[in-house]
């Protein structure tokens, strides 16, 4: 079904269906699209809806899950235009909004310095290139973490990339500077919805780190 | 690292992945593992008929967060 390169990445057929990923994989995979869903553009009635209805049962003893809930809960009580307004009043401005949540201005102060032009090049070696008419330069957050979505699971046509490869973008990428950005989310003046998407961002990306450590750790004792 | 070496690996990380999001998204799998042992990848298994306690959580937005396709 599907061609090992020699490089450990698996290509599909051009029309061929990904085989399925392991399930936390995939969780992974469909965490990071939402953070990246939501950090992009505010979301519709219909996302809202679905998330509301992501309740659990038992008690939330860990970040990642409580985070969860707590985005769940807020879902519920909160409208798309609300979250919509929210959106704007942080991330769109005609000055200077209150979020830039782009890595190279948290890495180098400024937007457009190096560490964008380091992420480019990385892409380009990745053979991704983002759409035509998207705004968003390829070091903005979401933007971040849907290349990390399609480094574990792939794309009609695309690449699935080892935990190796996935593990060095995160370390380079997003690892520097993705806390300290969400710090900013969650404690900007007027960030209700989008200070517990920060938190959920925050917690998920915790265990990430900590999951490639297992790796690290691993191969090195 | 050898094939066996690998898995082991991949193992112990998903171990972790489960255990550090409590019962939260990633840890709805657990519940799903202990029906059933996990198809191999390679086998390409049949689409599996949905679960109550299946990953249902994310699954299920899944349809909706394409909208801000990026790339």
């Amino acid at each position: 079904m599907h061609i090992q390169s020699a490089t450990g990445s698996v290509t599909f057929p051009p029309m061929g269906v990904p085989p399925p990923l392991p399930q936390e994989e995939q969780a992974r995979a469909d965490v990071y699209a939402l953070i990246a869903r939501l950090l992009l553009a505010p979301p519709d009635a219909a996302l809202l809806a679905s998330l509301g209805a992501a309740a659990q049962e038992g008690p939330a003893d860990q970040p990642f899950d409580a985070a969860w809930r707590q985005l769940a809960a807020a879902a519920r009580t909160t409208s798309a235009r609300a979250v919509r307004e929210e959106f704007d009043a942080l991330f769109v401005s005609i000055g200077v909004p209150k979020l830039n949540p782009f890595g190279s201005l948290y890495l180098a102060g400024f937007l457009h310095e190096k560490p964008l032009a380091a992420l480019r090049a990385d892409l380009a070696r990745l053979g991704l290139a983002r759409m035509a008419g998207v705004a968003e330069t390829e070091d903005h957050l979401g933007a971040l973490c849907e290349t990390m979505r399609l480094l574990i699971a792939g794309a009609p046509g695309g690449v699935r990339q080892p935990l190796a490869v996935q593990q060095r973008f995160f370390e380079d990428h997003l690892a520097p500077w993705q806390a300290r950005c969400l710090d900013d989310l969650r404690s900007a003046e007027g960030a209700d919805f989008y200070a517990r998407v920060a938190t959920l961002a925050g917690a998920f990306l915790s265990i990430e780190a900590e999951a490639f450590e297992v790796v690290a750790a691993t191969q090195a004792g | 690292m050898d094939e066996i070496e690998t898995k082991a690996l991949n193992r112990k990380r998903r171990q972790f992945l489960r255990a550090a999001s409590g019962a939260g998204a990633l840890a709805v799998v657990a519940a799903h593992d202990a029906q059933a042992a996990p198809p191999p990848v390679e086998a390409a298994p049949a689409p599996q008929p949905a679960k109550q306690t299946g990953y249902h959580e994310t699954e299920h937005i899944r349809t909706y967060y394409r909208t801000a396709a990026y790339w």
